[in-house]
């Protein structure tokens, strides 16, 4: 399957991985709009977003059917990581070394100044390992600040309500976190930098441009022709 | 017995006549010895306001002789301009009551006629009596919807309220006799005043409300508000600034100040206005931390089963919470609660409410929500960085990657 006639293209993701981020994107836009809704009350565009969603009542199912979409995800996730091979592969790849953050600064010094070399990239970008973490750390957080809150009976009767308290402030701030990340600067990557303009296909198709995955991992790429995987 | 009382006024007309006048006026009407109907009839029926001579005929004052009201007509022919038909022999303390009421204070105020008529009043039980409520809204209001109302404006827009509220409703639509009409709450004769302007005034409209709702009442009489006002603060509210007055309307009514959705606002006139809660030494972010609540969020957007103010306070019987009565008592919280979340645990009796996320409140999570707002600005600062530096390089033509 090729694009522009010319150009071939890599396997980015596979169908499982697809699958799976489909659902987390589900899940995520689910609860980031009827929690949104909620931080952002007295706003007219929350109010519209509950009307939506059928009133208060729904908002509620729509976030919590959101959240346990979340939750199964997550432990796919991490169960997939220590048992796939190849999850195990993209894990190792996906863990932050000093290194990535030496190519960060110098990809944004190289930007700026135009001096030394753009550094070259592996499977994943100092940026994705980076947004990723977040999003790993976030997606903890969020889960169980959200078991807290879900029956305050059960969580009144555990912890004191200060906790109870604490952790409705972590999971607003939490969520502005992720959105920040998700909707805001993991869109841009995928949507607008680095010649992905107007997407990266790969959530759909799985495959990327050749020469876009070469710009954008050339580290991997390099190793992928000389028959070694990073 | 109509025919009897004439032949006996005839007989008395007679010996009237024989005998020098005897001296009249007890508190029971005195025996025509003037005039008859007819002898007055002979004059008006053909004046340019006729009176017949059976005027009285089917009122509650029929067999009463003309001269029995117009007292100072002895004569014919009678003074060109005579008084005013005098009600006070029978109707000594409605005419005492009256001269004392702003009515008779003013010329051209009301008089008994300009309420009750003339020669054809009605029996209390009849439609056009002034007993009956709907009758007070048209004669009261024929008059009062021309005159100044009590904040500016005419009248009329009282009267319509009040014909749109849940007492107007039942008297003028439901034929509700018993609820509340003008002379209800305003007086009849003595007109009441019910001014708010202190405390003392403001207990009067509580009994006067008590009068009908006596369970209201006597909740609302062990409440902190009536403490409050029988301590003189004329800011605790009486039953009117929460219920309104000639707007009034249930809970579930049209534009209701006690319906659920309405409750916040309500209470908040006093409770979200700082200097009225400073005169109490009470807090003012009562309403506020509420409305941003879950239970504020969820009333807001239509979850009328979501707690209110009231719901956990109470309503007439607000109490503050260290009294052992008060249903926000930590002994009792437990039980309030129950009434939405009927499991609810021990952990409910121990929680502190309203806590603002701030440094005097939640101060735990004030702190975690400040270091959110930092991290995430300095996530937002990245992410202009990240934008701005590949869209320098790409001005400069270097090679992009992400």
């Amino acid at each position: 399957m090729t694009e522009k006639g010319t150009v071939g293209t890599v396997e980015r993701m596979t169908r499982a991985q697809r699958l799976v981020h489909l659902v987390l994107m589900v899940a995520i836009l689910m609860l980031v709009f009827s929690g949104l809704a909620l931080a952002y009350h007295e706003q007219g565009w929350a109010h519209a977003i509950i009307s939506l969603m059928g009133g208060f009542g729904g908002r509620n199912v729509v976030h919590r059917t959101g959240a346990v979409l979340l939750v199964l995800v997550f432990i796919y996730h991490v169960i997939a990581t220590n048992v796939s091979a190849s999850h195990q592969r993209n894990a190792l790849a996906s863990v932050p070394k000093p290194a990535d953050l030496k190519a960060g600064w110098a990809t944004f010094l190289w930007r700026m100044t135009g001096r030394g070399e753009a550094p070259k990239y592996g499977h994943y970008t100092p940026m994705q390992k980076f947004q990723y973490w977040l999003i790993f750390l976030g997606c903890l957080l969020m889960g169980l600040s959200g078991v807290v809150l879900w029956s305050p009976k059960i969580s009144l009767e555990l912890f004191p309500k200060s906790f109870f308290d604490l952790m409705l402030v972590v999971h607003s701030s939490q969520a502005q976190w992720a959105f920040i990340i998700l909707l805001v600067w993991h869109l841009w990557d995928v949507h607008v930098a680095g010649g992905n303009f107007p997407m990266n296909p790969a959530w759909i198709t799985g495959r990327m441009r050749e020469d876009l995955y070469r710009a954008q991992h050339e580290g991997e790429w390099e190793a992928m022709q000389k028959g070694t995987k990073e | 017995m109509t025919s009897h009382r004439s032949a006996l006024a005839a007989v008395l007309l007679a010996g009237a006549l024989a005998v020098a006048p005897v001296a009249a006026s007890s508190a029971a009407p005195a025996k025509a010895k003037g005039p008859t109907a007819a002898d007055c009839a002979g004059c008006h029926e053909s004046a340019d306001k006729p009176v017949k001579a059976d005027a009285l005929k089917g009122s509650v004052h029929e067999g009463l002789a003309c001269t029995d009201c117009h007292s100072d007509i002895k004569d014919l022919p009678h003074a060109d301009k005579p008084a005013k038909a005098d009600c006070s022999p029978c109707h000594a303390q409605a005419v005492t009551d009256w001269k004392a009421s702003p009515h008779a204070a003013k010329p051209g105020g009301a008089t008994c006629a300009s309420c009750h008529g003339s020669h054809q009043i009605t029996a209390g039980a009849n439609e056009g009596s002034m007993r009956r409520g709907i009758r007070q809204v048209q004669v009261c209001g024929a008059c009062h919807a021309k005159h100044p109302g009590p904040h500016g404006g005419t009248g009329e827009a009282w009267i319509m309220n009040y014909r749109n509220s849940v007492h107007g409703d039942a008297v003028l639509n439901k034929g509700m006799n018993v609820a509340p009409s003008c002379a209800t709450c305003h007086g009849a004769h003595a007109l009441r005043a019910l001014g708010k302007a202190d405390a003392a005034s403001k207990v009067k409209i509580a009994e006067l409300c008590g009068t009908c709702h006596a369970q209201a009442f006597a909740s609302f009489r062990a409440s902190a508000h009536y403490a409050a006002l029988q301590k003189g603060s004329a800011g605790a509210p009486s039953c009117t600034d929460c219920h309104g007055e000639h707007t009034i309307q249930g809970p579930q009514g049209p534009g209701s100040p006690v319906a659920p959705l309405a409750v916040p606002q309500t209470c908040g006139k006093c409770h979200a206005d700082k200097s009225a809660m400073e005169n109490f030494g009470l807090p003012s972010d009562r309403v506020a931390t509420y409305t941003d609540s879950y239970h504020g969020i969820a009333l807001k957007e239509g979850d009328l089963k979501a707690a209110n103010c009231a719901s956990c306070h109470e309503n007439h019987g607000v109490l503050p919470a260290s009294d052992p009565a008060s249903s926000i008592n930590p002994a009792n919280l437990e039980k309030t609660c129950g009434k939405c979340h009927p499991k609810a645990g021990k952990g409910f009796s121990q929680v502190k409410f309203h806590q603002a996320v701030s440094p005097q409140g939640a101060r735990g999570a004030w702190f975690v929500r400040v270091f959110y707002i930092g991290f995430i600005g300095i996530l937002i600062l990245g992410f202009v960085l990240h934008i701005l530096a590949e869209m320098f390089a790409r001005a400069k033509g270097r090679k992009v990657v992400r």
